[in-house]
């Protein structure tokens, strides 16, 4: 019992005071949500904006640009885990005896008052075989007492649901220790692959270190798939696991749905356009009125007709902006015209015949191009994962066990009375007295129709 | 008919039931009780008939998915949630008073999805990220949790409006629950209540876990979620631990209704991946 133990050290006493787990939690909701109205990882400029700069340089000192990842935070849930393991062990040898003892005071129930009281007709004796097995089949029979005018039985039900508390704090220690260990032996990063393209190394995304796979990631295609509505209905990338020239897997993948391989994961999760290759030019001259269409690639140059210039496609350029309009991705090209200054000549994908707009004497236009995206994927591998979940089961079954399941005692005293039957029910419970009253109630209108 | 229609007459018979609620507290009317649990039962009715309609609609709208995939769906299923568990604890312990403050809550998160010009009763389609067969369980465990924090919230009202009255048992107060039963019941709700936040944090784990490949990410509604899971693992604490009771706990579940607000609604005013919900 509690007044036996040995005086313990003031840490101790601190980690186990209730206060004390209060505070810790209070300081993790308020610091939880304060991370939730700073921006998160912006960059510094963007802080020294909203924040001006003795609030910018505090956000700084105090790592609140990730705060989550802070020392301070970090060290917030390691002294929660600490005050979790240590009001466990504190709690367990009185919560296991209670669980293995053997012993029932019938004496603390007696002392309360009784939960209900009735007569029955018979006399104590012809009920004794009917209500002891009727109490068999719901309790764990504890002791038949015979006294003077009747008998005693009392038993208890439901003492193991008193590990759904300790198991509930063990499996929030569990999780904590799973993302330890993703943290630790785990990675994160990610990858860009062009159709037809292959990589075998990611960038991380922590360090943004380069590291090698030690196995080929091959995107045969990547595809959008969409509503009537036009809203995007799936992306999907056909992936292929290359070792050594061997073809070891092939999955096609979609979000929610990664390609698993070697323990490492990967997610599809951004696309985007490839510069094209092959495109198809459009020139006009206002002289003739008939165009001339070419087939060029970047870097590639042309002569006009009649020698009056050359032109070449320059670069991709992937945000281009026209007097702050964005219109996207472009290809650019120099207009070499005898006796002219060359000039920059854009074409954006999305307005091919763009160039009209300068109304100059030759006006070239983008009649085609090839379409071709690369896939975003993000790779993980992350071994904690397996704690995690073992833990949030524990977790469920814990708090299912809290809620629905509760450690009942409950003593029957029957005495004479007047050549009839005085029974009164005492009991106990861990949790609601309300359903443990609803519990008897019913109890006793069967035993009444015993 | 469409499910619009029907749901929007679910509001009305959920007004309707708070009605009757109210007034057969106010007025100690048993009659009025009686009509009051069978509008609701009516109601919970009409408001499932209407998502059932709705998700039949969106299959034959080509794309098919159940009806808990943004705002206005959601707070439709939220009231029929908090309507089906007020029942269940009007069935088990027959407080009617508590349905005068559980049914108007219903009542509010139907009104707001019918008749808010921000919400978009149109079926859309899924987007990619919403793709998975962890969306019918993450919705459903968040929302009963939700629903019995609404519960809990509505009974520490009364909680607090019979600690808050000194003349012993005058008029309508003394029609309210025995003080340790409303306080027994108050804490079965957050108990419950915890149980299933407790899986909706982690079936939208394990969600994004095969979304995105990591089952934590500080998003404003994970974080959000877990502050509220704080609150009422504070409540517990300090029930369990301290003894409290009654009118201070009753404090304890306004203040956590309030975070389970924010997590619902208020997230959205941040950036992060749950802004489909708006």
């Amino acid at each position: 019992m509690n007044e036996q133990k040995p005086s313990k050290n003031p840490v101790w006493q601190l980690f186990i005071s209730v206060k004390f787990t209060v505070t810790v939690l209070i300081l993790l909701a308020m610091t939880s949500a304060a991370g939730t109205i700073i921006p998160q990882n912006g960059d510094s400029q963007q802080y020294l904006q909203i924040y001006g700069s003795f609030g910018s340089s505090l956000i700084q000192v105090f790592d609140l640009f990730d705060m989550y990842h802070s020392w301070w935070f970090r060290s917030l849930i390691g002294i929660l885990t600490i005050n979790i393991i240590i009001c466990t062990i504190d709690r367990w040898p009185a919560t296991w005896r209670t669980i293995t003892s053997q012993k029932f005071k019938p004496e603390q129930l007696l002392a309360k008052k009784p939960y209900k009281e009735f007569k029955d007709e018979r006399i104590p004796a012809d009920l004794k075989p009917v209500y002891t097995s009727f109490i068999k089949r719901r309790y764990k029979i504890k002791g038949v007492h015979t006294l003077q005018n009747g008998f005693r039985i009392y038993g208890d039900k439901g003492r193991w649901s008193r590990l759904g508390v300790p198991v509930v704090h063990m499996s929030i220690v569990l999780i904590l220790v799973g993302a330890l260990v993703g943290s630790f032996f785990g990675f994160d990063g990610y990858v860009n692959i062009p159709e037809g393209g292959s990589a075998d190394r990611i960038r991380l995304r922590n360090s943004n270190q380069i590291m090698d796979l030690g196995f080929k990631v091959v995107c045969k295609d990547f595809n959008i798939e969409y509503y009537e509505s036009g809203a995007v209905k799936e992306y999907r990338s056909a992936l292929q696991i290359i070792k050594n020239d061997k073809l070891l897997l092939e999955k096609n993948i979609i979000v929610n749905n990664p390609l698993k391989f070697n323990g490492i994961r990967f997610f599809q999760s951004s696309y985007g356009a490839l510069p094209p290759e092959n495109l198809e030019i459009k020139i006009t001259s206002s002289d003739s009125k008939d165009p001339i269409k070419y087939k060029m690639k970047i870097g590639e140059t042309i002569l006009l007709p009649d020698n009056k210039g050359k032109f070449t496609i320059t670069r991709f350029n992937k945000d281009y902006h026209f007097k702050d309009v964005e219109l996207g991705q472009a290809i650019e090209g120099e207009l070499n015209l005898v006796d002219k200054d060359s000039m920059t000549i854009v074409l954006p994908l999305r307005f091919p015949t763009f160039d009209k707009m300068r109304k100059g004497q030759w006006i070239i236009s983008l009649e085609n191009h090839d379409n071709k995206f690369y896939t975003g994927l993000q790779v993980r591998r992350d071994p904690g994962v397996m704690l995690v979940y073992l833990g949030f089961i524990l977790i469920l079954g814990g708090c299912w066990v809290i809620f629905f399941s509760s450690h009942q005692k409950i003593l029957l005293e029957i005495t004479a009375s007047a050549e009839m039957s005085q029974i009164r029910i005492f009991g106990s419970t861990t949790r609601s007295k309300l359903d443990f009253k609803q519990h008897i109630e019913k109890m006793v209108s069967s035993l009444k129709l015993l | 008919m469409n499910s619009s229609l029907i749901l929007s007459v679910t509001t009305f018979v959920y007004g309707a039931a708070g009605f009757f609620y109210i007034a057969a507290w106010i007025f100690n009317a048993k009659p009025a009780g009686k009509a009051a649990t069978w509008t609701l039962i009516l109601g919970v009715s009409i408001n499932t008939i209407g998502l059932l309609f709705r998700w039949k609609e969106s299959y034959d709208l080509g794309i098919g998915h159940a009806p808990l995939s943004n705002l206005y769906e959601s707070l439709v299923f939220f009231a029929l949630v908090i309507a089906v568990v007020y029942l269940v604890l009007e069935k088990k312990y027959s407080f009617k008073t508590i349905g005068a403050f559980a049914t108007p809550l219903a009542f509010f998160s139907m009104a707001y999805a019918s008749f808010s010009p921000k919400i978009g009763e149109t079926i859309q389609p899924l987007m990619p990220a919403l793709k998975s067969n962890w969306l019918i369980a993450h919705v459903i465990t968040c929302f009963i949790g939700y629903a019995a924090f609404a519960l809990a919230f509505g009974i520490g009202l009364m909680v607090m409006m019979s600690s808050s009255s000194n003349d012993a048992k005058a008029g309508i107060l003394s029609r309210l629950p025995d003080k340790s039963v409303m306080d027994e019941l108050m804490h079965k709700m957050v108990m419950f209540g915890f149980l299933f936040l407790t899986g909706g944090i982690i079936t939208g784990a394990v969600w994004a876990n095969s979304a995105w490949g990591r089952y934590w990410g500080w998003d404003p509604k994970e974080t959000w979620s877990l502050i509220t899971w704080f609150v009422y693992a504070t409540l517990l604490h300090v029930r369990f631990m301290r003894g409290w009771r009654g009118k201070r706990i009753a404090i304890f579940t306004v203040i956590g209704f309030a975070a389970v607000l924010f997590t619902y609604f208020g997230v959205n005013y941040l950036p992060g991946l749950h802004s489909y919900g708006s």
